[in-house]
């Protein structure tokens, strides 16, 4: 019974992902850097110790990706930094999504003073200028050490509101639907039929959104280590960009072309990863999409 | 619609944004006339050309204004400007005013503008109190009385800031002269008061709010720039056209200086960040600035712009590691001084600014350039040498009771020796410092934790102690270059602020034992006299590096880069000139403009 649990899961979710072009390459782009950041740690060790004299060197068998305006090797901080980098966006997109997803469901469905209410909230979290409101949380939490979790929390307060609005929009085009009208007159309850008939057909377009938020979650996560909110840690990679571009100036001199570059080739990697397996999971999953088989 | 209306359209529309494209240069190209020098700052815009008003006038303060005189330090020399002469007395200081100086309206300037001057800044800034009252023995003499508590060093406050003499034209702020008259006595009467240690009478304090607020309500809220159409200014350069992205000052034709002076306008290109002041160095869009470079982005500059030349010069200011005395942890003496052995302050220097000069090994308090001026050889030979030895820091802390349990250090009470350092986020120089000094002291054993302040919220968290170690200011000699603002910076006033160092304490010295406090109050009295300055100055120092409040990192420099493609004129490298820049670089550029050295390149 399990094994044919197993297979049908197989056959009806990995399968096609596996056989479509874009999600196999996403997939591929995303596991290598949970690999990455999980074990790779492990292999390749961490040297941070400055050698102003070393700095800028070019890529080498030695130091893969070169070394940085400090003289430290490129590619063993970007590795060491995969770890913060990739759970810290990988959980704010997440509970993004989740707070998003429920408001914006519960907002297209309800009616009345519920909705109007919900839709209030949402708008309010739209319009909150995100950057004077994240120095008020920085002065409110000065003192607490944070952990990955609380500072993920942080940063999807900020990045759920759009999702929800889309995802009222989308709920509302829904909801009078025939199978909804169904479940209505079975006397299904309204979490049956919110989080069942309605949300499972958002499904594909809930993980493009989740990939399109790691971008946003990368950029809030930097601004809160600058605002001293997060724990500054110099292997992330959005730190690693900031100390290229602005504070070594690194795109002034030829010599530090390859510093910004890795950094930014291993963003786009990662984002790109997750749009190709979005992409690949639409196709896959929506029937529109699929009409030309 | 016909095909051929449409095209014809088309035609229109992309001739109108061609026109409107070379319309645009043209209008930059204009700019670039004979004459003119271009530079980067800052400023308040909507522009109001109110200094008691937010952002006051920005970077086209020492354009604007003019002291009595110009100090240049490297020749200890007194420059006249608005001055014609001036005599010092015991309290008293006689100020004879140059006869032709004008406002850029033509009008005279006088006694009267430095009295209602004094007044004003008595009034909105509740400074300078040590002034107790300015008289005019006639239109071109004021007669400055220093309360019995102002400092010698005063004197040369009065002579060189530019706030003094004219900062309130009368003819301009006449409306609320008196008014300012009876806040500016108020708070001299109230300041008096408390300053003897008595509580100010009630009654007095609430007419002085009531007054007070009253006065900065209306001067705050005035616009020269909007009522007068004008900003008459006593400086050489007034400002005439002010947008969001550019300040246009023009030469000031009553300025006693004109005839002299070749470049008659001042662009500033708007100081937006540090980057855009590298690209507009590099495509020559700015003919001189100072801002921080690192090497690699001086040595692309020189390639791609070969007119551009750098002469740095000392900010008479040092960047150094501070201790919060709150937390017992810095109260052992032998933990700092580990941490000072420990530290290699050249790495720290090449990693955040490589044009800086390396500190001295000793952390006396005295700026390394000033060194041999201050300290006596035979003092030098009294104090400990904090050159980098990792070895020393060892023997220090075990010596002490500390532990190295694994690869950490423990205090002698078992708990890790563990601290965060916490620095300004957009000073990039200190992060880069604050990242080295973290490397190196976790290398070494202790665990230390970075993190940023954010912008704006420096002076909240030093000020509240809401900080363990940080990166912060040093000593600086900026405006008196004495010893006296260095340690008064350190023992009683800003950095003692926020360090809380036991200043009050007494320590032991090969002289005796003394309060750093009590030493720096009695150079503050004899800081005229450089015989008996150097005296305090040796007990000074040696309480300073062997009782390190302090760990200085690097003494800071001014990088000023200079073209002369489209101006010449410039002094050489090793003119005494230079050393007018820290506090105020624009000094360096009037002096150079109304002296007729500056000049376009025909």
């Amino acid at each position: 019974m399990r094994k044919k649990r197993f297979l049908d899961f197989f056959y009806d979710y990995v399968q096609p992902l596996i056989s479509n072009k874009k999600s196999l390459a996403g997939s591929i782009i995303l596991l290598f850097f949970v690999l990455m950041a999980t074990i790779g740690p492990m292999i390749v060790p961490l040297n941070m110790n400055s050698d102003f004299a070393n700095r800028y060197q070019r890529p080498s068998l030695q130091h893969p990706f070169g070394t940085d305006y400090f003289g430290v090797d490129i590619f063993q901080q970007i590795v060491h930094g995969s770890r913060s980098v990739i759970s810290l966006t990988l959980f704010a997109s997440l509970f993004a999504v989740i707070i998003g997803t429920v408001v914006g469901v519960a907002r297209g469905y309800l009616e009345g003073i519920g909705g109007k209410l919900l839709d209030a909230i949402i708008t309010v979290f739209l319009v909150i200028p995100s950057f004077p409101a994240l120095l008020i949380l920085a002065a409110i939490f000065a003192d607490t050490k944070l952990n990955t979790v609380e500072v993920a929390l942080i940063v999807a307060i900020w990045l759920w509101a759009p999702l929800a609005k889309q995802i009222a929009a989308q709920v509302l085009t829904v909801k009078s639907r025939e199978f909804v009208e169904a479940s209505r007159m079975l006397n299904m309850g309204l979490g049956y039929i919110l989080f069942s008939d309605i949300a499972k057909l958002l499904i594909p377009y809930i993980f493009v959104n989740f990939v399109t938020q790691l971008k946003s979650a990368m950029e809030f996560s930097i601004g809160l280590m600058f605002l001293g909110l997060a724990k500054f840690d110099p292997t992330h990679w959005g730190v690693m960009l900031n100390y290229a571009l602005y504070q070594a100036g690194a795109l002034y001199t030829p010599k530090g072309f390859h510093y910004p570059f890795f950094v930014i080739l291993n963003i786009v990697l990662l984002i790109y990863g997750g749009i190709l397996l979005a992409q690949g999971i639409e196709e896959v999953f929506n029937p529109k999409l699929r009409g030309h088989e | 619609m016909s095909n051929r209306v449409k095209r014809l359209i088309a035609v229109l529309v992309l001739g109108i944004f061609f026109i409107g494209l070379m319309g645009i240069s043209l209008g930059a190209s204009s700019t670039s006339s004979a004459g003119e020098l271009r530079l980067a700052t800052d400023w308040p815009y909507p522009f109001h050309g109110n200094p008691f008003g937010a952002g006051a006038v920005g970077g086209a303060w020492w354009f604007v204004y003019e002291p009595f005189a110009y100090y240049i330090p490297q020749s200890d020399e007194y420059i006249p400007r608005l001055a014609e002469s001036w005599k010092i007395e015991k309290g008293k200081v006689t100020v004879t005013l140059r006869k032709n100086a004008k406002f850029s309206d033509g009008k005279p300037f006088t006694a009267k503008d430095v009295i209602n001057s004094v007044n004003f800044i008595q009034a909105m800034w509740q400074w300078p109190y040590e002034i107790e009252n300015v008289t005019a023995p006639n239109d071109y003499t004021v007669v400055f009385t220093l309360s019995k508590d102002a400092p010698q060093s005063f004197v040369h406050t009065i002579l060189t800031d530019a706030a003094i003499p004219a900062l309130a034209p009368y003819h301009v702020y006449s409306k609320w002269a008196n008014l300012a008259k009876e806040v500016a006595e108020l708070g001299k009467k109230i300041f008096a008061i408390s300053s003897s240690g008595k509580t100010p009478d009630a009654q007095l304090k609430s007419t002085y709010d009531k007054k007070a607020d009253d006065l900065r309500k209306q001067v705050n809220a005035f616009s020269p720039f909007k009522t007068l159409k004008r900003m008459p200014v006593i400086g050489s350069f007034e400002p005439t056209k002010i947008t969001q992205s550019e300040m246009v000052l023009t030469a000031n034709k009553y300025h006693w200086l004109y005839p002299k002076m070749k470049i008659n306008r001042i662009t500033f290109r708007r100081w937006s960040s540090n980057e855009f002041v590298w690209a507009s160095l590099i495509s020559g869009e700015i003919y001189a600035a100072h801002p921080n470079m690192p090497k690699d982005v001086v040595e692309q500059l020189t390639i791609l712009n070969p007119s551009l030349k750098v002469k740095t010069t000392t900010d008479l200011s040092e960047i150094a590691l501070v201790f919060n005395y709150q937390k017992p942890l810095f109260k052992d003496v032998n933990l700092r001084k580990a941490i000072a052995y420990v530290l290699d302050k050249s790495k720290v220097r090449d990693v955040a600014v490589w044009q800086a000069s390396t500190c001295s090994p000793y952390a006396h308090g005295i700026l390394k350039s000033m060194e041999s001026k201050w300290i006596s050889k035979d003092t030098l030979s009294k104090l400990t040498k904090y050159a980098t030895n990792a070895k020393m820091a060892e023997e220090v802390l075990k010596k002490a009771g500390y532990k190295k349990v694994g690869t950490t250090w423990q205090q002698p009470n078992g708990q890790p020796v563990a601290f965060t350092l916490s620095v300004y986020g957009p000073h990039s120089d200190w992060v880069l410092a604050a990242r080295e000094v973290v490397q190196q002291l976790n290398n070494f054993g202790f665990k230390v934790e970075m993190k940023l302040i954010p912008d704006g919220m420096r002076d909240q968290v030093m000020k509240s102690g809401d900080y363990e170690a940080a990166i912060e200011f040093g000593v600086t000699w900026q405006g008196y270059p004495h010893p006296y603002n260095g340690y008064m910076r350190l023992y009683e006033a800003d950095l003692y602020n926020i360090t809380k160092f036991p200043s009050k304490d007494k320590y032991s010295t090969p002289w005796g034992k003394f309060s750093p406090y009590d030493l720096t109050e009695q150079l503050r009295d004899v800081a005229q006299d450089k015989k008996k300055s150097i005296d305090v100055v040796q007990k000074l120092a040696y309480i300073t590096n062997e009782y390190l409040p302090i760990i200085p990192l690097f003494e800071k420099v001014l990088p000023i880069y200079y073209s002369d493609k489209k101006v010449t004129g410039w002094p050489a490298k090793d003119d005494p000139i230079w050393s007018l820049a820290p506090g105020g670089i624009e000094r360096v550029y009037n002096l150079l403009i109304t002296t007729g050295k500056l000049a376009p390149k025909k």
